[in-house]
């Protein structure tokens, strides 16, 4: 029962728009670890440069949203790629956003690359990038199970940065004369922990492209009188 | 330099046992099958229409089956209509919508060569055995497609249904009443001995409907009421429709999607005569159960 719509052409188009958004993403990820692991200032440099690239996707994957919203008012499985498109853009430009932040901060750690290895930065970042690709991935491939799985994984990613911020306040109270680049080092984990965040936002999108189930804020939906006593922040 | 870096626990070990907990429960949920999905996230097909029984229903439609001749149009439909709410039916031409929509008022049984099985109820009794299909028809009111107005006043148009079916009382006080409950008064009251047909589309189709409300039926069916009016007209109806549910349980067969979706609380979906979908509309429109719905909906029939 398939016939020609017009708006699958335009479908085709954000399709198009989102897989590219995705790519660039990943990869000014990949690049902004990267400069931080080898304090590569050049890749850092060019992370910055790059991220006008996400906003300019940013926008037009917006401008493609509004333009199917007037002109085919999509109902059903149409509206919920379009209103998870619109998500997945704005979580997409955060995350380009946190990779910049990375990027801006590499200068910072010249000359104090040990202090990296001291925490757990590394980890957090490699795993909070799995998230994010398998995120991706979940959405690309439509694959719900891998989404469920990013969204119980998350929890990793918040235990490896209390782990750092934690690792980092001994050092702090060891060594308080040199407790600036440890600041900077506490805002890059906590950037790479909000990365996470926003692949499982990904992830819960896109359990509702494929379910139809809203499986956000469980506690509010399950009602006040079931309501469990409030979980870490 | 501090020591060398704590290796610390492998990726896969960490967590709380809180956190591990809910990991599992989690990822037990994602096992589940929710109820309408197949694996691949698609609403598994057929299955009958949701038939949870409305606790009151106005009309109630069992094992209802209809033939013109050789050739049956509906298939074996049941559902509950809820009072004061407006319930759409939809679906493809000759999918059974408007022959159900005119077999809930017997106007079907005129047709020679035409047959019904099943029940049609309305307050809990039958429509069809012993009853007199002119009393059913001044309960079960009908607006059509085209608005078809008498070739007479405003006024007269209003009055005389009511007339001829034994108004006794204040029939000026009647006829204002209708026109307003049909959102026509304000732009009539100074016209209303003007021909009917001086009137615009969408204030003839008003004029209709107050015509249909003159002789104070409990349900009212529309049949594409706004498919010959343009914009204005149309919202103007759709507000009116809007109101009359206060008072009145309407149906309308619309082939306006996003009119049922506008004004809708329950959409029935029909295909080849049968009963494919009956849900609340923003259920149907947002997560309908059948995949025939949603090709349906979303334009993908072919």
């Amino acid at each position: 029962m398939s016939a020609y719509r017009p708006l699958d052409e335009e479908i085709r188009l954000l399709w198009d728009l989102l897989v590219k958004m995705n790519l660039l993403v990943d990869e000014q990820l990949a690049d902004a670890i990267d400069a931080v692991t080898t304090c590569d200032l050049e890749k850092a440099q060019r992370v910055r440069d790059r991220d006008d690239e996400v906003d300019k996707l940013e926008l037009d994957v917006d401008h493609q949203c509004e333009r199917i919203l007037a002109l085919h008012t999509p109902v059903a499985v149409d509206l919920r790629l379009i209103l998870t498109a619109v998500k997945l853009n704005t979580d997409l430009e955060r995350i380009g956003d946190h990779a910049k932040n990375l990027a801006k901060l590499t200068p910072r750690l010249e000359g104090c690359t040990g202090l990296v290895g001291e925490t757990r930065i590394l980890e957090t970042a490699d795993a909070a990038r799995a998230l994010l690709r398998d995120a991706q991935d979940a959405f690309i491939k439509r694959d719900r199970l891998l989404a469920r799985r990013v969204i119980a994984h998350d929890r990793n990613v918040d235990a490896l940065h209390r782990e750092t911020v934690d690792r980092l306040l001994e050092l702090v109270r060891e060594d308080p004369e040199h407790a600036g680049p440890l600041v900077h080092l506490v805002v890059m984990s906590r950037a790479i922990e909000r990365i996470a965040d926003y692949a499982v936002n990904i992830a819960e999108t896109v359990v509702f492209l494929i379910e139809g189930v809203d499986i956000r804020h469980r506690k509010l939906q399950r009602g006040p009188h079931q309501e469990t006593p409030a979980e870490e922040a | 330099m501090p020591d060398a870096p704590n290796p610390g626990p492998s990726f896969g070990d960490l967590g709380t046992e809180e956190a591990i907990r809910e990991e599992a429960e989690n990822l037990q949920n994602a096992e589940k099958e929710p109820e309408h999905l197949s694996e691949q996230g698609r609403p598994t097909p057929g299955g009958p229409p949701d038939r949870t029984a409305t606790p009151n229903p106005k009309i109630q439609v069992q094992d209802v089956s209809f033939w013109y001749g050789a050739k049956q149009v509906l298939k074996d439909i049941t559902m509950d209509v809820p009072p004061n709410q407006v319930t759409a039916f939809i679906g493809p031409s000759g999918c059974g919508k408007s022959t159900l929509l005119r077999c809930l008022n017997r106007m079907n049984e005129l047709i020679p060569e035409s047959r019904l099985t099943g029940h049609i109820l309305i307050d809990g009794q039958d429509i069809y055995e012993g009853a007199d299909p002119v009393m059913v028809r001044r309960r079960i009111g009908m607006v059509f497609q085209k608005p078809n107005p008498f070739p007479k006043s405003i006024y007269q148009n209003v009055a005389w249904g009511a007339k001829i079916n034994g108004f006794k009382g204040n029939m000026d006080e009647h006829v204002e009443h209708c026109l307003r409950q049909a959102a026509l008064w304000d732009e009539v009251k100074d016209r209303l001995k003007e021909q009917a047909y001086s009137l615009s589309g969408g204030q003839q189709q008003r004029l209709c409907i107050a015509r249909t409300l003159a002789v104070k039926p409990d349900v009212v069916l529309m049949d594409e009421p706004a498919s010959a009016l343009d914009p204005i007209a149309t919202a103007k109806l759709e507000e009116t429709i809007l109101d009359l549910k206060k008072v009145y349980t309407i149906i309308i067969v619309t082939h306006n999607m996003q009119q049922a979706s506008r004004i809708s609380d329950e959409t029935a979906f029909f295909y080849l005569g049968e009963l494919v979908e009956l849900n609340k509309t923003v259920e149907l429109f947002t997560r309908p159960k059948n995949p025939r719905t949603e090709d349906y909906i979303t334009g993908r029939f072919g």
